[in-house]
């Protein structure tokens, strides 16, 4: 059974059966120095991504990876050269 | 009682566990500027917009073909948050700088903890973490661009009204001699709209100056994820 969503005039706007995978977990904000580990039992078996958030203009990336080990996700945030602001999207 | 959706692929696409963002509306242009004209430097220009709400949010960013367009920033104080935008309007200046103009802003929030509506989902320690009283961010896919430059990704089928959360990272630079100094661009990266549908990359160049000597000239694109979705319908 979908969840479905209607606007006030009754016309569907939202349809769990009809959109793509994804919800938002956490949106996350670090400096470059910090370093934290995050983790999602909740969501055992799921996929998670990294969706940055900020503007840096940086060659190398934010330093935050997504393993599996622990059979949920969990989001390992490392020191990087630029601030961090990201979401952790799970589908 | 936990509430969970999935879709017929398997993918889960609402969750009580999860916050769920909803559209709260349009931010307020407050202001747009252009890029200096500094015989020294320059930085690009941009436009800025407010919108009030207690809660966190997510900014969804049209995609247009006549780009480059990327969130600069997202700030709040108060109940109020500007957002910042780097929206080219397919034009340039003399120095390379994009020539700015107002885009539409879609503001999708969490939530605030006083949250009241007849359709508050409450996570396990009670707190507020979706209201279906408003219309939920909308997934059209979740893409993952490699390091390679010039990836794109094209939808399928087409989307109308397509717009991203998320931001791409990479870093350019270029040097350029002219007579005894040397033109030096920092690039940044931003979202490119083709006129096939395809979503890929944009460059623009978010600093100049005119310098003694050349920089080095590198070009890193940053692997990456981001959210596409639709705007279609919001108002």
């Amino acid at each position: 059974m979908p969840l479905i969503i209607y606007d006030t005039s009754g016309n569907e706007v939202w349809n769990s059966d009809n959109v793509s995978g994804g919800v938002v977990t956490t949106i996350k904000t670090y400096t470059a120095a910090q370093t934290d580990t995050l983790t999602f039992p909740a969501f055992p078996g799921r996929t998670a991504v990294i969706v940055n958030l900020g503007a840096y203009i940086a060659t190398s990336g934010p330093n935050v990876s997504v393993d599996y080990s622990l059979g949920y996700p969990r989001v390992t945030v490392g020191t990087s050269v630029v601030p961090r602001q990201f979401a952790v999207v799970v589908y | 009682m936990e509430i969970t959706f999935y879709n017929p692929s398997g993918e889960l696409t609402f969750s009580g566990d999860a916050i769920t963002y909803s559209y709260i509306g349009k931010a307020t242009p407050t202001g747009i500027s252009q890029a200096g004209t500094s015989s020294v430097s320059n930085t690009v220009g941009r436009s800025t917009y407010t919108i009030t709400w207690d809660g966190d949010i997510v900014v969804a960013l049209p995609l247009k073909t006549n780009g480059p367009q990327v969130v600069l920033s997202t700030v709040k104080s108060g109940s109020t948050w500007t957002i910042t935008v780097m929206k080219g309007d397919g034009t340039f200046d003399a120095n390379g700088f994009p020539t700015q103009e107002y885009t539409e802003v879609y503001v999708f929030g969490a939530p605030p903890s006083t949250a009241t509506s007849q359709f508050i989902i409450y996570d396990v320690n009670g707190v507020p973490c979706g209201d279906l009283s408003r219309q939920p961010l909308l997934y059209k896919a979740i893409i993952a661009l490699s390091s390679t430059v010039t990836d794109t990704w094209t939808p399928s089928p087409a989307i109308t009204s397509p717009a991203v959360v998320g931001n791409p990272l990479g870093y350019r630079s270029t040097s350029v001699a002219s007579g005894s100094k040397w033109i030096n661009r920092v690039w940044g990266f931003a979202w490119s709209l083709g006129t096939d549908g395809a979503i890929s990359r944009g460059l623009y160049v978010n600093d100049w100056s005119s310098d003694d000597g050349p920089i080095a000239q590198t070009l890193v694109a940053v692997p990456g994820n981001a959210i596409i979705t639709t705007v279609q319908g919001l108002s």
